[in-house]
């Protein structure tokens, strides 16, 4: 978090709106982008986005600076409001074996390039919810598998299995895709 | 289960936080989604943080403000409930004193009208018995007249046949006739005053004529016999005070009357001998405060002054302030400077302000008659009291002018106090009203009339020293 961000924030606690909405352009895309990876789509990504953002805002004067950083703390929040939306929504689908059998492969650097990032997130968007969340969890948030069982309640080796499966997933997509 | 796919991680991670604008619009929310999350967090952002913790506080305070409200109402319930409680308990025990009274009422009326019912039949078997005497009576006088019918028949026809004029035997026969209706008459007289006693008039006297059986005594009196109460009594009379120097020829009026008004407070104790008459005593004390200011004129005496090389001229005035009662001799000295010489008979103006007080207790043992039915009555009252005064406090001030110049007084001090009548006799009568408050209690007023018999062997002291009212308010509890 740079100083911007903690002024901003102080500013905000003692009431200067303008002051929000300055925050919240700056941290607009990184927040979206990371409801388009939580959401089925672009449409649940938008829910996903407008709750968590709100809450980020409620709980503002919760965020303690010696903690870490506000992009690390305000993920959070928006991922706990993310999972929050998708028990609601989808969490019946949520964490069956799926049986898919893609192959593993290495992924050259030559991929990379010819890949965007929108098509990323709309493969992660095609997989069934708990390989997506635990996936995003992970691999992009950094949670532990300790974190993420506690966190959607299930076993440390539910959310590997998941895990593992996901990525299975992806390659196989991405195989199809390139 | 191992993950070996890490590079997949690796170039998700790596592919989003190499962040491109390649999406374009697709990777930000729509204008009515950011518009719309800008909205709330103007509405329920951070603005207002606090606004939670002034809202838990007013509930807090709020909490605690009704708490205290009824903790402070249940403080007022429970006064409540102990006055309740306490005035429940003495109407109950009021209650159960009347109860306890009426049935000592029913109890003697019940033994009353028992009584009078056995001496009516005690009247109805003697009336009976009367009657039956009556009727022998009327029988044997009834044999009587015509037995002496008989005689007289017999006696007139003798009279007839007899020698004697007819004035004669009419004379005769008169007399004869007289003779005998007065022993008739004496008979009678002699034996019905026993039998005509009107057996419904019931006086005390009856109950031994009608013979009762021994079992059946008359009921004993349930009137109160004793009385003691707490009395009040405003004491009016006249004290004289006669003040003089002793070593000064007076030029002015010395005597003063003051009319004293005291309360006094006591207690008695009384006894009933008789219905209506009661013996009362008691204890009153009360304490007599005489504050006056008088002005005497003197004609200045040399005799006693005192001289000192260099010092002012010195002369000790002796007053003797006396009451009918007291005496008491105080001294003070004057201070005369030099070349300021008093001549013989030079006019002193002495201003004494005193203040005497006594104690008065007074024991009264007097009688009592009370007049009239129901609950108010009148009072005479009358007897003799034994006095007995005492001293309580002296003191004096005093200024003493002469040729318009004041002067220096020091050296105040009494000499002696005696008594000229420390205890004594008197007599007192009165009257008054009594009011029967309720059972028992009894609320009194009455005026009295004070005659001292005390000494006035100089007759120093006006005859009204004598004399005293009293307004005397009681509350009397009989038993």
């Amino acid at each position: 978090m740079n100083q911007d961000d903690h002024l901003l924030i102080k500013k905000i606690l003692a009431g200067d709106k303008s002051a929000s909405k300055i925050l919240y352009e700056q941290n607009e895309p990184y927040w979206f982008r990371l409801c388009l990876r939580y959401g089925r789509n672009r449409s649940e990504a938008q829910d996903i986005f407008q709750e968590g953002v709100v809450k980020v805002f409620q709980v503002l004067d919760k965020f303690d600076i010696k903690r870490g950083t506000f992009g690390g703390w305000s993920n959070r929040v928006i991922v706990n409001e993310a999972l929050k939306y998708l028990k609601r929504h989808q969490w019946q689908e949520s964490f069956e074996d799926l049986s898919l059998t893609a192959a593993t492969m290495p992924w050259p650097e030559s991929i990379i390039e010819k890949i965007t990032a929108r098509e990323l997130i709309e493969l992660v968007q095609k997989l069934p919810l708990g390989y997506r969340v635990v996936f995003n969890m992970y691999e992009i948030e950094g949670y532990s598998h300790r974190e993420i069982a506690e966190t959607l309640g299930i076993s440390v080796g539910t959310s590997k299995s998941q895990l593992y499966k996901a990525k299975r997933t992806l390659q196989a997509q991405l195989k199809l895709l390139l | 289960m191992e993950d070996k796919n890490n590079n997949l991680g690796d170039f998700f991670r790596k592919k989003f936080d190499d962040f491109d604008e390649s999406g374009g619009d697709w990777m930000r929310p729509d204008r009515a989604v950011r518009d719309e999350v800008l909205q709330q967090i103007d509405v329920s952002g951070a603005a207002k943080p606090n606004y939670a913790k002034f809202i838990l506080i007013a509930i807090i305070g709020l909490f605690l403000l009704a708490t205290f409200g009824y903790i402070f109402y249940l403080q007022q319930q429970v006064v409540d409930l102990k006055t309740a409680l306490q005035i429940q308990n003495e109407q109950s025990e009021a209650s159960n004193m009347a109860v306890a009274s009426l049935e000592k009422k029913y109890l003697n009326e019940k033994t009353r009208l028992l009584l009078k019912s056995e001496q009516l039949q005690c009247s109805n078997d003697e009336l009976v018995q009367r009657e039956k005497d009556l009727d022998g009576l009327m029988q044997s006088q009834q044999s009587a007249v015509l037995q002496l019918q008989e005689e007289n028949r017999i006696l007139q026809k003798k009279i007839n046949d007899s020698v004697l004029t007819p004035i004669a035997k009419n004379n005769v026969l008169d007399e004869v006739a007289d003779a005998k209706e007065n022993k008739l008459k004496m008979n009678l007289v002699q034996k019905l005053p026993a039998l005509l006693i009107n057996p419904f008039t019931f006086n005390e006297n009856y109950p031994l004529k009608l013979s009762l059986p021994t079992q059946i005594r008359p009921l004993k009196s349930n009137r109160k016999r004793f009385e003691i109460g707490y009395e009040y009594a405003l004491l009016g009379f006249d004290m004289a005070i006669n003040r003089t120097f002793e070593n000064q020829r007076l030029a002015s009026e010395s005597a003063q009357t003051n009319k004293i008004s005291t309360p006094s407070h006591g207690f008695y104790f009384a006894w009933s001998p008789k219905k209506n008459w009661w013996i009362r005593t008691g204890l009153r004390n009360t304490s007599i405060q005489l504050q006056r200011r008088f002005v005497l004129g003197l004609a200045y005496n040399r005799t006693n002054e005192t001289t000192r090389p260099g010092e002012p001229i010195r002369n000790e005035l002796l007053l003797k302030t006396s009451t009918a009662f007291t005496e008491i001799k105080s001294a003070f000295d004057i201070s005369i400077e030099r070349g300021q010489e008093l001549q013989e008979g030079d006019l002193l103006e002495v201003r004494i302000q005193d203040h005497l007080s006594l104690k008065y207790m007074q024991i009264p043992l007097g009688i009592e008659y009370f007049y009239g039915s129901g609950k108010l009555t009148w009072l005479f009252q009358g007897g003799f009291q034994y006095n007995r005064i005492s001293f309580g406090d002296y003191r004096f001030i005093t200024t003493v002018e002469a040729r318009g110049r004041i002067l220096p007084v020091d050296r105040r001090r009494i000499l002696s106090q005696a008594f000229s009548n420390k205890q004594f006799l008197s007599t007192y009568a009165g009257l008054g009203l009594d009011y029967q408050i309720f059972n028992g209690w009894h609320a009194r007023g009455s005026f009295n009339y004070h005659y001292n018999i005390i000494k006035n062997s100089t007759n120093e002291f006006p005859g009204s020293s004598k004399r005293g009212t009293a307004l005397k308010l009681s509350l009397n509890y009989r038993f």
